[in-house]
């Protein structure tokens, strides 16, 4: 358990540096589209995807998930910052449009760079097996 | 330039928001058996709520990317920490493979989210 603790603490800690760095680093884009935060959640989303599949098919265990997926990619990706950011620019007429564009984007393009990651993962899986060739026949 | 500052805030803040969102997961999934993701449901709904009532209390400039030390920890490190967009999408296509409840788990977050962002700053308000 302590063990464990540590694990999703430094991983949370590094996910959550890395998206102020992209808030520090990435200007939002005309129209007030808030860019740091929705390149972080879509980085995030597909990495998920990748590792999930690595998780599946056994290249990455109990510990590497804790680090990786509920660790860094937790911190790195936000829900708060999403919808509170969606809010500020619904309140704003003149970023009412800004508002859906984020929302639909982020919804739709989160979803498609999930499959897209599960997809990678599965396949680098394959791979990986076929590589380590008779072994599998036993 | 106190980015060092604030980045350490933000680091020990979201390690502190990843902790809390492993556990309250872990703590959800004892209690409840469904195929609901309702562990980040009610963790990213939470989140949401005290996103809108603190930025509300702080008085936060919401397109101020700086900040302050406060706003870093709490806000960006804290909650950000704790709630997860990435959790949010692959709970959802692990729905939209067994084909139940999508819809209600992906756009049913987001409107449940902006509605208790909603409330949290309105109640923050209050405090005025």
């Amino acid at each position: 358990m302590l063990r464990a603790t540590i694990l999703v603490l430094i991983g949370g800690g590094i996910g959550a540096a890395l998206r102020e760095l992209l808030m520090l680093g990435v200007a939002n884009l005309p129209g007030g589209f808030p860019m740091p935060i929705f390149v972080a959640n879509m980085t995030a989303t597909l990495l998920l995807g990748v590792f999930s599949a690595l998780t599946t098919g056994g290249l990455i265990g109990s510990r590497g998930k804790l680090l990786l997926m509920t660790g860094i990619l937790g911190g790195l990706s936000t829900f708060s910052s999403f919808v509170w950011g969606t809010h500020q620019l619904l309140t704003n007429p003149a970023e009412q449009v800004s508002a859906i564009v984020y929302v639909v984007l982020s919804m739709f393009g989160g979803f498609l760079l999930v499959e897209l990651g599960l997809w990678l993962g599965g396949r680098f899986m394959r791979s990986h097996i076929e590589a380590a060739g008779p072994r599998e026949e036993l | 330039m106190n980015d060092p500052v604030i980045l350490a805030l933000v680091f020990v803040g979201g390690a502190g928001g990843s902790v809390i969102r492993w556990l309250v997961g872990i703590g959800v999934d004892k209690r409840y058996k469904g195929t609901f993701p309702l562990d980040t449901f009610l963790i990213n709904v939470s989140g949401c709520f005290l996103m809108g009532f603190l930025s509300t209390l702080f008085t936060v400039d919401w397109k101020d990317r700086y900040g302050s030390n406060l706003t870093a920890f709490v806000l960006t490190g804290v909650l950000g920490g704790y709630t997860t967009f990435g959790s949010y999408q692959l709970d959802k296509a692990h729905l939209y493979k067994k084909g139940e409840g999508l819809v209600s788990c992906w756009t049913g977050s987001v409107v449940a989210g902006l509605i208790a962002a909603y409330l949290g700053a309105m109640i923050a308000r209050l405090f005025e």
